[in-house]
């Protein structure tokens, strides 16, 4: 049965009520979309929202672990001694710590604090705090400072102002001359009394630095405000924001979006396509940072050949005989050209790497000796392998390995949350084709491949790290404890790289009576690890990052000239930034239409639907009769 | 089937699919992974000791079937574990993006099942119309539509502005942050960061209901009834909504009460593009950050809400058409 042609009925004069109520409503959005200008932001209070890709893990400084946690405690805390803007050196004209004095036998360190200092909540901020922080990071073996901590013996304030730290061994580390402890200082009037401190929220916090945690809505957005009794005043350390947000963003585009809108003022990026989108927007200027990250694409050394039961290794994984061979590694890393990466890959945000000590480090910049430079050339490297007995036997286009006889190729793991490593593999793949390797690449999960790691049952992947400024941590990962001791168990060595001469001068650095022993021994195991090439390291990676310039001003690099603009190894770049005054700055963007507006859109559609619902019931007793 | 038996069985049956839930998700996330490995990478310094801390803090150092044993009793008394990520109670963590989730995925649902079965009963009842067929269109093309992919046009056009499109409302979010508007101030500010999530969600699940009621109420025009009513006299307007729309309205009521089951896990591409600090983009960080006790509790809830959806919607079927309980 056809309905075509039937009356229309009353109720579509209701429909075109409703349509033309909504019409009327979007174009009275459109009508005050100009008359805005109003700013979101607290009456009188100057405030920076900067945007993040994700989430924080916690505001408790024993359990976050992210680079954005230690920048929010950066803000709250202070170090004993913070990293300059410069260069990461230690900075004691804006610290806690003024001076350090050295035992005659370079186990003892006595570091002099200024006097005053008080907490958020007017408590006086003395060496007490230091003392007891640095003794309960050591006791209760927070894994976040245990590192630092290795040497440590317990630390003792001998007045209000003086603490001395203790060490287990004659070392140069707690000297002050370079920024080794990276140890947030807690109240301990607070901590001391929780029964659980890695339970601890610690929103609202209590702290020492110019902002302090007011505010936390997990996975949203983080709110510090300033301090009222920041010490820093004195030597000249005055903010000029009251406010600070970090705003999570879990899509980029979205941040992007925020950022042209004026909702942010600023914004670390992952994607370098995105931040590039940004570069021709009107009052929005990118940078790459150049910080210590680091891209590598990382053999295994030999997890199914090697002896050394350093941290309980057991030799496990299928790993084929050639990559714990540093010959053939070396060969590799000549077929791999890294400039070509960092221009087709980073999108230029990038740097050529040869240390995972980065050039910026707190021991200084070290660079592989000219004559033994492993620089990209594909007969060289092809000549060096056959050199290393890496012949094709078999003629079948692919080497074999001189002493198992079989072809050498590589299962190469690439990660899917990562697209560099995903656009890196077909120019590897290619390029060690050429010389005769073959290569099987493989995209998975990050979890996926750290099983996969773990189990030793790879022979290349690429990843990457983001090393503290002092290389002890990055330097440390390639120690023969550090495997995985067995599949299944988590190791931070994941080369699996084994040589006990390294880790001789690992403990050495440790202990080193002087910085520059200390330097010399550090540049000593960058030449080691460059020599053996248990990584390829591919780039200094950078820090993306977008600015609105009508907003605020006043940004500091770090390291100087190249670095992060927030310079988020501590408080000095934010404590820099300043609104935009005068001529060019700009009002935060309206945040959507006013009250009146939706009142008027509530009661008018009410309006339509009741007078509808009338029409409607009318008529149905007019059915009835 | 007596209703007494009727409605038993019905809620023994949702009672059991729940516990089968419970014990799936359990086995279902540790399948995946293991978490330890996932929070240590990048992690400065980590000891062997360290990371067997860590697995007991986590409670991963038990074997299996007692780490069951003790989830299953944990999640009775109302627990639901501590966030390996959040370093919060899950009930915490869920908590606070319950509300969000409720606000604009209930509403647009409504908003939506309103809308479409409206132009559904106008299509249905002027079938092979100009105004059927634009409709069919215009609710194919939204239906079809990637809600991300909208949701990222409606954010260029109408936050950021391009063209002749003002940059009216914010780009995402809940509120402003850190704005800290109090009252009514707040409410509208809510409103206006509503405004496009609700849009194109509303627009995105349109065609759904509309095609539904449509097709539903041609069926129910050909019924025998509807003849005898006209035959009898009765108005048009009686007949469509005296006669045929209750009729039509039962299927599409059962996919809306079911669609109502599905709020709370949020729309999680939506939640990602209008970062809408809602359940379901916490289910999305939570995936990323393997962190197994929240993706059970959100799992847990959505099942919940899922099954309690599909009992309300057997029994209210039921009571509006007993051949139901019969059959």
């Amino acid at each position: 049965m056809s309905l075509n042609g039937r009356r229309k009925g009353p109720w579509v004069g209701g429909t075109g009520i409703l349509v033309a109520a909504v019409m009327l409503a979007t174009a009275s959005f459109a009508g005050i979309a100009g008359a805005q200008s109003a700013t979101p932001s607290p009456a009188g209070k100057s405030t920076f929202i900067y945007g993040v890709t994700a989430p924080n893990s916690s505001m408790n400084p024993l359990v976050g672990y992210l680079g954005i946690d230690y920048t929010i405690w950066s803000l709250e805390y202070n170090l004993p001694i913070e990293f300059a803007t410069k260069d990461f050196g230690a900075d004691l004209e804006h610290s806690i710590v003024t001076s350090v004095e050295t035992s005659s036998d370079n186990m003892s360190f006595t570091y002099h604090m200024r006097s005053g200092l008080k907490w958020s909540d007017g408590q006086p901020f003395t060496a007490n705090d230091v003392a007891w922080t640095l003794n309960f990071y050591k006791e209760s073996n927070i894994s976040n400072y245990s590192a630092d901590l290795a040497i440590f013996k317990s630390a003792e304030a001998t007045d209000d102002a003086t603490f001395v730290i203790h060490t287990d061994q004659p070392t140069s580390v707690f000297n002050g001359q370079s920024v080794w402890m990276y140890e947030f200082i807690l109240p301990e009037h607070i901590w001391s009394t929780i029964d659980e401190p890695k339970k601890f929220e610690n929103v609202p916090a209590v702290g020492s630095g110019p902002w302090v945690v007011t505010q936390q809505k997990p996975g949203d957005f983080v709110r510090l405000e300033r301090n009222p009794n920041f010490w820093g005043t004195q030597v000249g350390l005055e903010p000029h924001v009251d406010v600070i947000i970090e705003k999570v963003f879990n899509d980029e585009n979205q941040m992007a979006a925020a950022l042209q809108r004026g909702e942010i003022d600023f914004g670390f990026f992952d994607s370098a396509n995105i931040l590039n989108s940004l570069k021709t927007k009107p009052n929005i200027k990118t940078w790459g940072a150049q910080i210590p990250l680091f891209d590598e694409l990382a053999f295994n050394s030999g997890s199914a050949f090697q002896t050394d039961k350093a941290g309980g290794f057991v030799p496990h994984g299928d790993g084929i005989h050639a990559t714990s061979d540093p010959a053939f590694r070396r060969a590799v890393a000549e077929a791999i050209d890294k400039q070509t990466l960092v221009d087709k890959v980073y999108g230029g945000y990038a740097t050529v790497a040869d240390s995972p000590v980065q050039p910026g480090a707190t021991t200084g910049n070290w660079d592989p000796p000219a004559d033994q430079a492993l620089n990209f050339n594909l007969d060289k490297a092809k000549a060096d392998l056959t050199a290393a007995g890496y012949t094709d036997t078999d003629g079948d286009g692919v080497v074999n390995d001189p002493k198992t006889g079989e072809n050498v190729v590589l299962r190469y793991y690439t990660r899917t949350s990562d697209q560099n490593t995903i656009k890196t593999a077909p120019f590897v793949k290619s390029w060690l084709e050429q010389i005769g390797v073959g290569v099987k690449v493989f995209a998975v999960s990050s979890g996926k491949l750290t099983t996969i790691i773990e189990s030793g049952d790879y022979e290349l992947f690429h990843w990457g790290w983001f090393p503290n400024p002092d290389p002890n941590y990055i330097l440390g990962i390639f120690t023969c404890e550090q495997r995985a001791p067995k599949p299944g168990v988590y190791g931070n060595n994941d080369s699996f790289f084994c040589d006990p001469q390294y880790d001789q001068l690992y403990q050495q650095q440790l202990t080193a009576t002087s910085t520059q022993a200390r330097v010399d021994i550090v540049h000593q195991m960058q030449q080691i690890l460059y020599e053996q090439q248990p990584y390829i390291m591919l780039a200094y990676t950078n820090y993306l990052e977008a600015y609105r310039t009508d907003r605020f001003t006043g940004y500091t690099t770090q390291p100087e000239g190249v670095g992060d603009l927030l310079a988020t190894w501590g408080p000095f770049g934010f404590i820099g930034i300043r609104p935009v005054t005068g001529e060019g700055a700009s009002a935060a963007k309206s945040e959507g239409i006013p009250g009146w507006v939706w009142i008027a859109i509530v009661v008018g559609l009410a309006v339509v639907i009741g007078g509808i619902m009338l029409g409607r019931r009318r008529i149905s007793d007019e059915d009835r009769v | 089937m007596s209703t007494r038996r009727y409605l038993i069985s019905k809620v023994l049956q949702a009672i059991l699919t729940l516990a089968f839930v419970l014990a799936f998700n359990f086995f279902l996330f540790r399948a995946v992974g293991d978490p330890v490995t996932q929070l240590l990478r990048g992690h400065s310094g980590i000891s062997a000791q360290a990371v067997l801390q860590l697995q007991r803090q986590l409670g991963l150092d038990l074997p299996l079937p007692q780490q069951f044993v003790h989830y299953v009793k944990e999640t009775f008394e109302g627990h639901l574990g501590y966030s390996y990520f959040y370093n919060l109670p899950v009930s915490q963590v869920i908590a606070g993006r319950i509300w969000p989730t409720i606000l604009l995925i209930g509403l647009s649902t409504l908003a939506s099942t309103a809308l479409g079965i409206w132009i559904g009963i106008r299509q249905g009842w002027r079938r092979g119309s100009k105004y059927d067929q634009g409709m069919l269109a215009f609710t194919l093309f939204t239906y079809s539509m990637p809600e991300f992919w909208f949701g990222l046009l409606i954010i260029m056009a109408f936050a950021v502005g391009v063209g002749p499109f003002p940059a009216l409302f914010p780009t995402g979010g809940y509120e402003t942050t850190g704005a800290g508007y109090t009252g009514m101030a707040h409410v509208v500010d809510v409103l206006n960061h509503m405004v496009l999530p609700f849009f194109v969600l509303t627009l995105s699940y349109l065609g759904e209901y509309s095609l539904i009621m449509r097709s539903s109420l041609l069926e129910t025009l050909g019924e025998d009834f509807i003849i005898t009513a006209r035959a009898k006299g009765v108005r048009e307007n009686r007949v469509l909504y005296g006669h045929a729309v209750p009729n039509a309205l039962l299927p599409t009521m059962t996919v809306t009460i079911l669609q109502l089951g599905f709020v709370l896990s949020g729309v999680i591409t939506i939640e990602l593009i209008f970062n809408w600090p809602g359940l379901g983009l916490l289910t999305a960080t939570s995936v990323d950050a393997r962190d197994f006790p929240v993706l059970q509790g959100l799992f847990l809830l959505f099942s919940a809400s899922v099954i309690v959806a599909n009992l309300v919607a057997d029994l209210l079927y039921s009571y509006l058409d007993p051949r139901v309980r019969a059959a």
